[in-house]
């Protein structure tokens, strides 16, 4: 599991929270964005794609009048003429009056919709064709009006289909408006088309020429085409019933009010007109509706209206069924947006929260960790939260407190020993101090009355002496240290002068410089400060410390002490450079540690503890300065004191 | 009348450790001076309200009453004599600065502990022939 996971732990590792959450955010947000556009692109089209359906539904309203009207004129135009009836003629003119209408009305749906639809220009042909023939048509012959109903009729059809294709009507993939725009746009249309030829035929035959055989064989055959029409548009709106039920409702009686209508009107016509053998014209006069051609004509002309009547319903429908599925889309589209919207805004929420919760506990950890350094121990960590940082925070808590307590331990262990060793330390001193007296009093035959020491006595005398002597130093040192590492040091600040109290300290030691035949200079430079604030007994130990370790070390030469400004302003410094054996590079490191000289070899031929340069870093550590060290082997060594020119005594 | 010459001096040695004082009275008596000794401040101040000394070494730690707190109670005495006494304190880990302390709170001078034998003499003498100097410069 982990192993999977190894370059994504890898890469975490490496980020700060914040860039983690940035990081999340983009490999979240850019597929949801992507995800988001292709939604809402997809969803535009849709809408794009259905409101091209609207406007061609729109589009088609008027168009349809214009086929139905033009049919109308061309079909009852001859008649008219012939018959030469006052009633036809006007009926004619109303006509030739709804061509103008019906055209103004596509004139401007097309200034709306037309170049949407891309049909302007061909709507721009077949209106200047219907106008033309507006004017040439009455003075037409027979066969070439028939040829010019026909090819009109055709165009008029195909711009009815080209509007269909352009306006996605006729691509539209769902079976309820697929059936209703067939029957809108191929069906009905086609259908008032066979009508009106029954229409033409017959009236033709009830003008004058009588009903022939071809005009016979014509109404059987559109009779049949119609029939067949019918059944295929029920068919059709069965499929779109099925599919959408609630149209059943809404368009089941006009739909068998339509078949019935057509029926009957082709029921009629079967038996008023073909009902009769060719040639016997009286028997056409029998009907007064069916028998004339005038009667023939409104009877076609009320049947074909009221299938375009039934168009413009079921139209009106399809226009329905679209208009709700777009309304549907921008209700989709308002309701992924909102979600998405109100889903994105408490994440962003949450992750702000997450972080600010994390940086909460990871502040408190920090503050815990502060307070443990500085050795506050009261209160730990309180975690803020119930997550697994929390769980981190609390271990962490345990561990500090477990170290604090075993700290706390070591250091109240150690003060016991440091108190132990400066109280051994007195009473070991004491004691000393009386027999250095005392062998000195002996030596110096001050003993009133005593006699003459033999020399091998005098010797004794000399080694008791010197013994005594490095074991006082020994214990000096351990009382030292012993008191400092005891907390015991305190530092009283005095205003000191430099130039005064170290001179003092160095001329002390003059005389041991001078047993060994080395010199030992003091020199203050022009930045030595003239007055200080400090404990002067302590630095006077401290040099006094660096002195007698410089005069131990160096046997030629000598130890050159400067007095000058620091680093900084506030600092200044006492430098002591002797020109003895130096300290070798591995060891320079561990010569402030407690009990440490260079090697063992050194402790035979340079007698001393090892403390003293440990006090000079204690004493330096506890006035807030700082010792340094550059040597280099028989070459010399070079001690560094650093310490403030006012040493503020509050905080030490 | 005091002089240089330790054999002139009358001294009141004053200190907590027997051993320390011993070698004290054996360095000075070899010397020539007359020392009479105490092991406290107390019995040193009941010696001083019946008579003076030339000098007064006085231990500085001592148990329950110092040696600071012995040279305030000397010196609050009003007495010329006692007031006059040349006082010298015994500190143990002497260091520079110290001697100023010394001088500022009523002390002529200081030896350091651990006594050394060799060079007591002259440190005590020396702090003598300043106060006969500066006693000198005083009276001209």
């Amino acid at each position: 599991m982990r192993r999977f996971f190894r370059p994504s732990i890898w890469v975490m590792g490496r980020l700060k929270y914040l860039q983690k959450f940035l990081l999340l955010a983009v490999f979240l947000g850019v597929p949801f964005a992507v995800l988001r556009n292709e939604f809402r692109t997809k969803t535009l089209e849709d809408i794009d794609f259905s409101t091209k359906e609207l406007y061609g539904i729109l589009y088609l309203e008027p168009t349809a009048q214009i086929l139905r009207v033009t049919l109308h004129y061309l079909t009852l135009t001859p008649v008219a003429n012939q018959l030469d009836d006052p009633t036809l003629l006007e009926e004619r003119s109303t006509l030739d009056q709804q061509i103008g209408e019906a055209l103004a009305a596509v004139d401007a749906v097309d200034a709306q919709y037309g170049a949407i639809l891309q049909v302007t220009p061909h709507w721009a042909d077949l209106r200047a064709e219907i106008e033309a023939l507006r004017q040439t048509y009455p003075q037409m012959q027979t066969r070439q009006r028939n040829d010019t109903i026909d090819a009109l009729t055709q165009r008029l059809l195909r711009f009815i289909t080209r509007v269909g294709n352009t306006s996605n009507l006729i691509l539209d993939p769902d079976i309820d408006t697929y059936y209703y725009m067939d029957t809108v746009v191929t069906q009905l249309p086609q259908m008032a088309t066979y009508l009106n030829e029954i229409n033409s035929t017959v009236i033709g035959a009830l003008s004058g020429r009588g009903l022939r055989l071809q005009d016979t064989t014509l109404l059987v055959t559109y009779e049949e085409i119609i029939i067949n029409q019918l059944a295929s548009n029920q068919q059709g709106f069965e499929f779109a019933f099925e599919y959408n039920p609630a149209l059943r409702e809404d368009k089941g009686l006009l739909l068998t009010g339509h078949v019935g209508r057509v029926q009957s009107f082709l029921l009629t016509t079967s038996r008023e007109i073909l009902g009769r053998a060719p040639g016997f014209r009286a028997e056409l006069d029998r009907s007064e509706d069916y028998g004339t051609a005038a009667g023939f004509y409104r009877a076609a002309r009320n049947t074909i209206d009221a299938v375009f009547a039934f168009r413009s319903t079921v139209a009106d429908g399809l226009y329905d069924l679209i208009d709700a599925r777009v309304n549907g889309y921008y209700q989709r589209q308002f309701l992924v947006g909102s979600v998405l919207l109100l889903g994105v805004i408490p994440a962003i929420y949450f992750a702000i929260g997450f972080y600010l919760s994390v940086r909460g506990t990871i502040d408190d950890l920090n503050t815990a960790t502060n307070r443990m350094v500085k050795g506050d121990n009261a209160v730990a960590f309180e975690p803020h939260t119930q997550d697994e940082l929390a769980e981190v925070g609390l271990a962490f808590d345990k561990i500090g407190r477990e170290l604090m307590a075993a700290r706390d331990s070591a250091l109240e262990s150690a003060r016991a020993k440091s108190s132990f060793l400066a109280t051994m330390s007195h009473e070991l001193r004491t004691p000393l101090n009386a027999i250095l007296g005392f062998t000195g009093i002996l030596m110096s035959g001050m003993v009133k009355g005593g006699a003459q020491l033999a020399p091998t006595q005098q010797e004794l005398l000399q080694r008791i002496d010197t013994n005594g002597r490095r074991l006082r130093d020994v214990i000096n040192d351990i009382l030292d240290l012993a008191k400092i590492e005891a907390g015991r040091i305190t530092v009283t600040v005095t205003e000191a002068r430099p130039r005064q109290f170290l001179d003092e300290t160095v001329s002390a030691m003059r005389s041991l410089a001078l047993n060994k035949g080395i010199a030992l200079e003091l020199h203050f430079a022009v930045s030595a400060p003239e007055v200080v604030l400090t404990d002067m007994r302590k630095v006077s130990q401290m040099l006094t410390n660096l002195l007698g370790n410089a005069i131990k070390f160096t046997q030629k030469g000598g130890v050159y002490v400067e007095v000058r400004g620091g680093a900084t302003p506030a600092d200044w410094q006492i430098e002591v450079r002797d020109t003895g054996i130096g300290i070798p590079k591995d060891s320079i490191g561990r010569i402030f540690e407690t009990f440490r000289q260079v090697d063992e070899s050194d402790r035979r031929e340079y007698e001393g503890t090892g403390l003293g340069l440990a006090i000079v870093r204690s004493l330096a550590e506890a006035m807030q300065g700082s010792v340094a060290v550059v040597s280099e082997v028989n070459h010399g060594s070079t001690f560094t004191i650093t310490l403030p020119k006012r040493l503020d005594v509050k905080e030490v | 009348m005091l002089t240089s010459n330790p054999e002139d001096w009358d001294i009141l040695l004053v200190d907590d450790e027997p051993d320390n004082l011993a070698v004290l009275e054996m360095v000075l008596t070899y010397s020539g001076a007359t020392v009479t000794s105490r092991r406290s401040a107390q019995t040193a101040l009941e010696l001083l309200k019946q008579r003076s000394f030339d000098l007064a070494l006085l231990d500085i730690r001592m148990p329950m009453m110092s040696g600071y707190d012995l040279l305030k109670a000397i010196r609050d005495m009003h007495a010329p004599e006692r007031s006059d006494m040349i006082l010298i304190a015994i500190t143990a880990h002497a260091m520079a600065g110290d001697r100023e302390r010394m001088i500022a709170a009523g002390f002529n001078g200081y030896i350091s502990k651990p006594v050394e034998v060799s060079t007591i003499m002259s440190t005590i003498r020396q702090i003598v022939e300043d106060y006969l100097d500066q006693r000198n410069v005083m009276m001209e």
